[in-house]
């Protein structure tokens, strides 16, 4: 078993850890690489940055139905059959 | 055929849920015309089968539900086209590293330094973002939304979409290399 991994196989098991789906040893080669990686140490951290923000996820869209719209919605339902 | 009283129980719906339904749609799906599409056929469908409405839940979470239906179905319909989008991509995800698997220059993560806590910061980043999943492919952003905007584990996410457990790690991998790289070159320069 190889202790050393490339910055493609860390930013993999960053990912995987969040949802804590890698083994001990991978987190072992994980410390180890994230001790000697300035630049994967960067992502990790705004990997984490990043992922609370997703999971308060909040949408920016103006995005509304026109009063037009929600007449052409209200008119398809009164003519449907129930 | 009119009937003065189901046009005012439309109207009612219409007027209290469209709204609410709208933002629950456009947080999960990247297209707005979709997201209104689907708003509507679920007020229709809950329409039709209004006889089945038990009274139990409420008007609002129980249309909600039918519309939570909709999505799935249209994750589900991004899945089976899965094959033909995870080849494809395969091209731009491999720019990130070099031959070595090393960051490739030119990609080097940078630092976001983001705070969260101020409002025009936080609003600057979900504006970012939104415009960031446009350029998902479907399925990345259906795994990205189950994942974040709804807290699915990876296992429900899978059998939800009928995706095998390595795709999807492919998948949510791939969405987050890119999102960040978009993110990353929009924050730092807008």
């Amino acid at each position: 078993m190889k202790l050393h991994i490339s910055c493609k196989e860390s930013v993999d098991y960053i990912n995987k850890k969040e949802e804590a789906k890698i083994s001990f040893w991978q987190q072992v080669q994980l410390w180890n690489h994230l001790a000697i990686c300035s630049l994967c140490k960067r992502f990790a951290k705004q990997n984490k940055t990043l992922t609370e923000l997703f999971k308060k996820s909040e949408t920016s869209s103006s995005v509304q139905f026109t009063e037009e719209e929600k007449s052409n919605i209200i008119h398809t339902l009164t003519i449907t059959e129930e | 055929m009119f009937d003065k009283k189901h046009e005012h129980l439309a109207t009612e719906w219409v007027n209290n849920y469209s709204g609410i339904l709208l933002g629950f749609a456009i947080s999960r799906l990247k297209d707005e015309h979709l997201a209104k599409d689907l708003v509507q056929e679920t007020f229709i469908a809950a329409w039709k089968n209004i006889t089945q409405y038990n009274g139990e839940a409420s008007v609002k979470t129980w249309l909600t539900t039918i519309l939570k239906n909709k999505i799935i179905d249209h994750y589900r319909k991004a899945a089976t086209r899965l094959t033909d989008s995870l080849l494809e991509h395969e091209a731009t995800q491999s720019i990130f590293f070099d031959d070595a698997n090393h960051w490739a220059k030119g990609y080097y993560p940078q630092d976001l330094s983001i705070n969260a806590n101020n409002f025009a910061e936080k609003k600057e980043f979900y504006s970012i973002l939104t415009q960031c999943r446009k350029r998902l492919k479907a399925i990345q952003d259906a795994v990205f939304s189950l994942k974040y905007v709804d807290g699915m584990t990876s296992e429900k996410i899978c059998k939800e979409l009928n995706i095998s457990s390595s795709n999807y790690w492919v998948l949510i991998h791939r969405a987050k290399v890119q999102l960040r790289g978009c993110i990353e070159t929009k924050w730092l320069n807008p």
